[in-house]
């Protein structure tokens, strides 16, 4: 006990400092910028403390918010990011779903060979995978190529360059995250329970439904916010796989922040887009944690 | 089809791995009774209950409840329930939606199924805890949770699995007993999976002893305790002094390890050696006119309260176990290395047929 004690405030520390260091300060960081006016220099945006001379002022201002909330079109990224994201994130629960279950539910001695499947794509780049996509949805691609073969169409289907090929992008890239809390949720479910539901008389289908599903819940809910928190602010699979009538923020933020060197705008589109995200989040957790507590 | 047997096992066998878990076992459950299957851990008690349940396969044999054959049919189709050592209460719903959950699979109309869970609340008076959580209630009240839950679907026969082995010691004995009193009540068969041989005692009208998954010997608690197939079931079930004996020349009954002649009420015949079971409390303590008679020292004396469980050494070197009620002085009377005179009726000890 003597070790665990010792041990734990240094624990805490090291969270603390490494809180501070990689996530509240390049995140302060960014809320500067982002008060700043962009200009042609190095760094291409404003200082926050301005020395006219007779002392220090402070420069901020939130012209590049107003900007934001007024321009229409990002407006309409964000909207539409939240649109895709939800799209993608409840289609790779759909797929997730019965891959976690089967993986769960398989003898132990597949499970580590399936979970080593799983995360087998993450041992190549990221861009590579989305970039195959392109060679799978493009009009002359395998998948077209695949469907014509096979009489089902007769001209190639238009995918690439779609929000269709953007949903398919980001739900394969993200597929990962849903499946394993969901694995983790299947896989803790006493066997018991599914016994004794069979035992009080429930098929094997409305055992599902009715005690499977429900006890999933919280693996559901990780796999849902694992996917959709990143695919709102997603920037290549819209680049590379989206169409010019694709507007999503991430894309967005990623041309105001290369293309157009507009740090301070970029950086509001960041912050504006982690307000979007943590509020609800936050306040999803809060209920979540109030309710536990109560066991209502 | 009065006579029929609620429930009938023929021949089941069931293996895990080339291990026969359930050894072409065969046995009959009567409506109304209540059947404790008895045995150490490991010996297919509970896979043999499961096997009725429908959540093992057989992999030989039938089974058939109430003259239709279950052999093949699925948990959620046999007419009988099982209330799970786990209990395995469904922790997302309330203690009122567990034990509807049941009722709800055979689509029964609202207000039926909110009937009948209020009476099966009634039976283990939980009324007050149907809103509850599984988890905010004590064991005890999940364990009644469980047993309505099963007790709500009606089942032909109830099936428990170790059902007070996660009880602590007095509420086991209270709820012992209201086993005991909710079965005659209701009056469906109780078929009760049980390690411990006093809970098997106390509450069935028939145990059947499994040893490596077969059934020893079956018959009442009586049965069991007082005529014991065998060795192994005269030790498993209740302490016993194992004692061999030997025919001599003379038709005398020769024990040697003891050194005496026994005098027995009911001499095996046509047999040269036989073995006798001894339970403790038949052997008397200074019985002045016992047909058995040895003297003996205290070697080991265990206070257990209510009587004092003695072994003690005979001039042989063989030790004998004993068990006397507790009375005044008795503690001081028979302490290690006093001296004593163990007897028994001709009666007390039982032949074994084997």
């Amino acid at each position: 006990m003597t070790g665990r004690s010792v041990a734990w405030p240094s624990m805490v520390v090291l969270l603390g400092l490494w809180v501070a260091l990689f996530l509240a300060g390049p995140l302060l960081i960014v809320l500067k910028i982002s008060l700043a006016e962009t200009r042609l220099a190095r760094p291409p945006y404003t200082p926050l403390l301005i020395d006219d001379g007779g002392g220090w002022s402070l420069s901020a201002n939130l012209a590049n918010y107003v900007a934001l909330v007024g321009d229409g079109l990002y407006a309409r990224a964000f909207g539409q990011s939240l649109w895709l994201a939800g799209i993608s994130t409840a289609l790779a629960l759909g797929v997730a779903l019965p891959m976690a279950y089967a993986m769960a539910r398989a003898p132990a001695s597949w499970r580590g060979a399936l979970l080593a499947a799983v995360l087998l794509p993450f041992w190549t780049s990221f861009l590579i995978r989305v970039y195959a996509w392109i060679a799978i949805l493009k009009d002359e691609g395998l998948l077209n190529a695949a469907l014509v073969g096979l009489g089902l169409i007769r001209a190639p289907l238009a995918l690439l360059n779609t929000d269709i090929a953007v949903v398919i992008g980001i739900v394969y890239a993200y597929l990962p995250f849903m499946i394993l809390p969901l694995y983790v949720a299947f896989a803790r479910i006493p066997a018991s329970l599914i016994e004794a539901a069979a035992d009080l008389g429930a098929t094997p289908t409305r055992s599902f439904w009715s005690v499977t599903l429900p006890l999933t819940a919280p693996g559901i809910a990780a796999g849902s916010l694992l996917v959709f928190i990143p695919a709102v602010g997603e920037a290549i699979v819209p680049d590379l796989l989206g169409g010019a009538e694709t507007l999503m923020i991430g894309k967005s933020l990623w041309t105001e922040f290369f293309q157009n060197r507009d740090w301070p705008l970029a950086s509001a589109i960041a912050v504006l887009l982690l307000i979007l995200l943590v509020g609800p989040t936050a306040w999803l957790e809060g209920r979540e944690a109030r309710r536990r507590e109560t066991g209502a | 089809m009065t006579d029929a047997p609620l429930i009938r096992i023929e021949r089941a066998v069931k293996s895990f791995g080339g291990l026969k878990a359930v050894d072409d076992v065969s046995l009959d459950v009567g409506a109304g009774e209540f059947l404790a299957l008895l045995g150490p851990s490991g010996c297919g008690k509970t896979t043999l209950l499961r096997s009725i349940a429908g959540l093992e396969t057989l992999d030989g044999g039938r089974i058939a409840i109430d003259g239709r054959d279950m052999t093949r049919e699925p948990a959620y189709r046999r007419p009988v329930n099982l209330m799970f050592q786990s209990y395995a209460l469904f922790p997302h719903l309330t203690v009122a939606g567990n034990i509807a959950f049941g009722l709800k699979q055979e689509d029964l109309p609202r207000g039926e199924i909110e009937r009948r869970v209020g009476e099966a609340l009634a039976l283990v008076r939980l009324e007050d805890k149907a809103g509850h959580k599984p988890e905010r209630l004590s064991g005890g009240q999940q364990q009644r949770v469980a047993l309505a839950r099963a007790l709500a679907k009606r089942p032909r026969a109830l099936l428990l699995d170790e059902p007070l082995a996660a009880l602590d010691r007095k509420l086991r004995a209270a709820t012992r007993s209201e086993l005991v009193g909710l079965q005659r009540r209701l009056g469906i068969a109780f078929v009760m999976v049980t390690h411990d041989q006093e809970e098997a005692l106390s509450t069935a009208t028939r145990i059947a002893v499994m040893e490596r998954g077969r059934i020893v010997q079956i018959g009442t608690a009586a049965d069991v305790y007082e005529r014991p197939c065998n060795r192994w079931v005269a030790t498993f079930i209740g302490e016993a002094n194992v004692i061999e004996a030997r025919r001599t020349a003379e038709g005398r009954w020769r024990a040697e390890a003891l050194g005496i002649d026994l005098v027995l009420a009911a001499a095996p015949r046509g047999r040269a050696a036989a073995t006798l079971v001894l339970r403790p409390e038949r052997v008397r303590i200074d019985m002045a006119a016992a047909p058995n008679r040895l003297d003996a020292v205290v070697v080991e004396a265990a206070y257990l309260g209510d009587r004092i469980a003695l072994k003690a050494r005979v001039p042989t070197g063989a030790v004998l176990s004993a068990s006397v009620a507790s009375a005044d002085g008795v503690a001081a009377r028979f302490a290690v290395g006093s001296s004593l005179s163990l007897g028994w009726t001709a009666e007390a000890a039982t032949v074994l047929e084997e």
